[in-house]
């Protein structure tokens, strides 16, 4: 988008929404990079002679029935749920966009047969067909990104065509036509762009929901593997600990909702902020 | 034929039909004519107005000259070339030559476009040659010629009025120097104030430029000022054609007498005279 | 009779970046069997003058003055009377019969609705009211049953049952916001005829409010000529036809494309008014129309006209004319 960068920027920090859920976001995403490079423990190290700790200076969280340290484990868990959310949420965009838009362009039977396919594949709950693929595939980290992906596809390729249809009814494609643009032309800069705001809105909450599944694959066993941290596996051990040492089922819980409402907050909030006509002076 | 004497755009038994949905399950879907057997033909430098009511068909016709939808048959002759005859690809750099300006001046204009990129839009593609430098020049020059300022390139469209954005509509049609403009109710949408500013920039650009246009309005005092020719269009065909002034003058269709009947008159004294004469008994 | 009279209506807007003043001192009045037409381009304040002769100014607005209907004021009442009076006492015919009607919703049923809920009536009575109802805008139930939906209607069909609502409950004054834009010519002829004669055969006074010079001098008796939230011409059709003394008016005629029926005027430029209608935090100071005016002098910059009597009934707001600078 050519249009000034600073004008969105400034637009977006009179917005409450896209602040907050943008600082959120943030953090989490710094955490996670942080995690790659450092973390104030090594999240493999088992020390049991310091398992169960509360919180305290050494470690802020606490630890573990491993005597894992708690922060470390979050930190390196958010490093697996942003690449599964970035890949799982990546799949879906990058092969349902192109799907939908291109049904929307053409109409006809290439339309009918992509929607059907896309019926097809919403008439399956979509996490118990994620389990069932990693059940089928084998449990682990890459199968439970592709599960999760196939199942942002239709979501994508829907709201694009839906979206599109309506773009394309617009005098302005009519303009775009006789100024000599073909449909590749017109789809890539008219609706595109004008579908954008949706499409991005969408992309959040999937990448929230794409959170959580992961979360849910690996709360099952079905998703990342140990040693591999991650929030959902964290639940999983910490339920038969709740009485023992609720925090460590709290910590990891808190992390995912935090992560989820701070996405989607800074989704609505990029919404209003994209949207040039909601930035008229008025 | 020699060129002089051949007319800008021809349109030769033009039908355009839709498909409904069908009505039995196995039956064959049945058709609708929007456009059936239209003929006309435009010399150049003229301007030639169909008027008509809602749903007579005027704008997919207008819609089909532009080659914006397929006829079922029938030919539309540009310079005596078929636009339907050419391949896609040629028929887009036709497109150099006729342009359209549609009605809606909020939805013809692409909202996250500045000004400059929807005025340069057919030059983007017709003539990809042209430099930078050279675009915003030319996007400069057609704003100054429909009444905008050339700084008014780098705003959007949602900062102009009515009638500015139509302005604006207008310099994108014009910016590739078509010698054809087909206008779809283009001051339908506008305030009378407005309306007559913009229709006089249509009259002084004809003047000034030597532009044919194909003028599509259901205003008929519209039409009636500003069209050398017009054809009156009543589900589909057309019903009466001829120079403009005769055709309001000394109607023949019955159709066209009734429609400029119809017309409001704002004159108090003479025109409820006639309207209590002429009431009709009961309703349609 | 005076049916409806408002007297220095002024409605207000807290905005953000200050106060929209969306009418100014409007006064007007409407007797009984008259047709009031209110003229005027977007944005000059006659859809929201119909709405307060409504009671239907939206939540926020600040509305000062008087609208006396049948010696109550409007301005006064509280909202449980204004539902009271609605469709008894004023009805409204709007714009895009469409959105007017409910889709779901048999026509029968939307006609008899007003009937029911304001007068008591049963299903049974409210039916065989909403039927004559519908007879009388010109639909019969031989041909037009009451259980038509929406839908089945052409455009100039749906504005009648529209009509038909507004009647049934036997409203003395109706409000009609451009009620034939978007008709076609033909069928706008038609609604107007209707609306004619609906007001000489129940007595009702009719507010119509249109763009449109021609339909105000074909149906109306007598006019107001609206600029940024003020009247600034009012009287008589015939006699505001007759002089035009507001610069305004005579710039809204003249830039209608030529109704002479000679062809001498095809392809003349139209006479314009330069500019466009300042927003409703933008208005001049003095006289609203001056920034786009041919005789403003600089008493206009810096007062506001008030409403000058040029005749029996006939008024203009204007410094000008009383000076004979206007006219000619």
């Amino acid at each position: 988008m050519s249009e000034g960068f600073a004008e969105i920027w400034r637009m977006g920090l009179r917005n409450r929404g896209f602040v907050i859920g943008g600082v959120i976001t943030l953090l989490f995403v710094a955490l996670a990079a942080l995690a790659l490079i450092w973390t104030p423990y090594p999240v493999e190290e088992i020390v049991v002679a310091r398992r169960f700790q509360g919180i305290s200076s050494a470690h802020w969280l606490g630890t573990d029935q491993f005597g894992r340290d708690l922060v470390s484990l979050l930190m390196a868990g958010a490093v697996n749920s942003v690449a599964v959310a970035i890949v799982a949420v990546g799949l879906g965009v990058g092969i349902g966009v192109p799907l939908g838009a291109i049904a929307a362009a053409r109409q006809g039977w290439l339309d009918e047969i992509l929607m059907r396919a896309n019926d097809f594949a919403f008439a399956f709950p979509a996490l118990l067909s994620a389990v069932m693929i990693t059940a089928l595939a084998g449990p682990g980290a890459i199968n439970s990104i592709i599960a999760i992906g196939i199942f942002n596809i239709p979501v994508f390729a829907r709201l694009t065509r839906g979206a599109a249809l309506v773009v394309w009814k617009r005098e302005f494609i009519l303009a775009a036509r006789v100024a000599g643009k073909g449909p590749v032309r017109i789809s890539i800069e008219h609706i595109l762009p004008n579908i954008s705001s949706v499409l991005i809105v969408q992309i959040t909450i999937q990448f929230a929901l794409a959170i959580l599944a992961e979360a849910g694959l690996s709360y099952l066993g079905l998703g990342t593997q140990p040693p591999q941290p991650s929030w959902g596996k964290m639940l999983n051990e910490a339920q038969t600990l709740m009485f023992l040492a609720p925090q460590l089922a709290v910590f990891p819980g808190f992390a995912i909702a935090l992560t989820v409402l701070g996405l989607n907050l800074f989704g609505d909030g990029l919404r209003d902020v994209l949207d040039p006509r909601l930035r008229r002076e008025r | 034929m020699p060129a002089g004497s051949q007319p800008l755009l021809q349109v030769e038994d033009l039908v355009r039909e839709y498909r409904l949905p069908r009505e039995s399950l196995f039956g064959p879907p049945s058709r609708f004519r929007a456009v059936n057997c239209v003929s006309f033909s435009i010399e150049q430098g003229k301007s030639f107005g169909i008027v008509g009511e809602s749903g007579c068909g005027k704008s997919t016709l207008a819609r089909t000259v532009m080659g914006l939808e397929q006829p079922a048959s029938g030919r539309v002759l540009l310079e005596g070339q078929d636009i339907f005859d050419l391949p896609a690809r040629e028929l887009r750099s036709l497109r150099r030559k006729f342009q359209m300006v549609f009605q809606d001046p909020y939805g013809s204009l692409d909202p996250r476009f500045k000004v400059e990129r929807i005025v340069a839009e057919p030059l983007e593609v017709l003539l990809p040659n042209v430099s930078r430098s050279e675009r915003r020049e030319r996007v400069e020059e057609t704003l100054n010629s429909v009444g905008l300022k050339p700084t008014d390139a780098d705003r959007y469209p949602h900062e102009f009025s009515g009638g500015q954005r139509q302005r604006v509509a207008i310099a994108r049609a014009l910016i590739t120097e078509p010698s054809l403009i087909v206008a779809d109710e283009p001051v339908s949408a506008l305030d009378v104030s407005v309306q007559a500013q913009v229709l006089n920039l249509i009259m002084d650009l004809q003047t000034r430029r030597g532009l044919t246009f194909l003028f599509i309005s259901h205003d008929l005092s519209v039409v009636r000022h500003i069209t050398d020719e017009v054809a009156v269009m009543y589900a589909g065909e057309i019903l009466e054609t001829g120079p403009t002034h005769r055709v309001f003058s000394d109607p023949q269709h019955s159709y066209t007498k009734s429609l400029i009947s119809a017309v409001p008159y704002p004159d108090p004294r003479r025109c409820r005279r006639l309207r209590r004469a002429a009431r009709p008994a009961g309703a349609r | 009779m005076t049916l409806l009279s408002i007297e220095n209506l002024c409605v207000e807007l807290e905005g953000p970046e200050g106060t929209y003043r969306l009418l100014n001192e409007v006064n007007l009045s409407l007797s009984k069997g008259q047709c009031l037409g209110l003229v005027g381009e977007s944005g000059c304040g006659k859809s929201m003058t119909a709405l307060a002769i409504m009671g239907l100014l939206p939540q926020g607005m600040r509305a000062r003055g008087a609208i006396f209907v049948d010696g109550e004021d409007l301005l006064r009442a509280e909202e449980d009377r204004l539902c009271h009076l609605r469709g008894r006492k004023m009805a409204m015919v709007f714009q895009e019969p469409m959105t007017a009607l409910n889709p779901v919703v048999p026509i029968g049923r939307q006609v008899g609705e007003g009937l029911r809920l304001h007068l008591g009536l049963t299903r049974h009575e409210a039916e065989t009211r909403a039927a004559q109802s519908l007879a009388r805008v010109g639909l019969p139930a031989a041909r037009f049953p009451l259980g038509l939906f929406p839908h089945q209607l052409s455009g100039g069909q749906r504005q009648r049952v529209v009509i038909a609502m507004a009647l049934a409950c036997g409203p003395d004054i109706l409000v009609a916001d451009e009620p034939t834009t978007a008709l076609d010519v033909t069928v706008q002829a038609q609604i107007l005829d209707l609306l004619a004669d609906i007001i000489d055969e129940f007595d009702m006074g009719l507010v119509l409010i249109t763009h449109d010079l021609g339909v105000v001098a074909e149906t109306t008796d007598t006019m107001a000529v609206m600029y940024a939230g003020r009247v600034v011409e009012d009287g008589p059709t015939d006699e505001v036809f007759r002089r035009m003394a507001h610069p305004y008016t005579r710039g809204l005629f003249a830039a209608m494309p030529s109704h002479s029926s000679d062809g001498a005027a095809t392809r003349t430029p139209l006479s314009t008014i330069p500019g466009r209608v300042p927003d409703a935090l933008s208005r001049p100071a003095g006289c609203p129309f001056v920034t786009r005016c041919g005789f403003a002098t600089d008493v206009c910059h810096r007062s506001v006209p008030q409403m000058e009597a040029l005749g029996h009934r006939h008024g203009a707001a204007c410094f000008n004319i009383a000076r004979g600078e206007v006219d000619q």
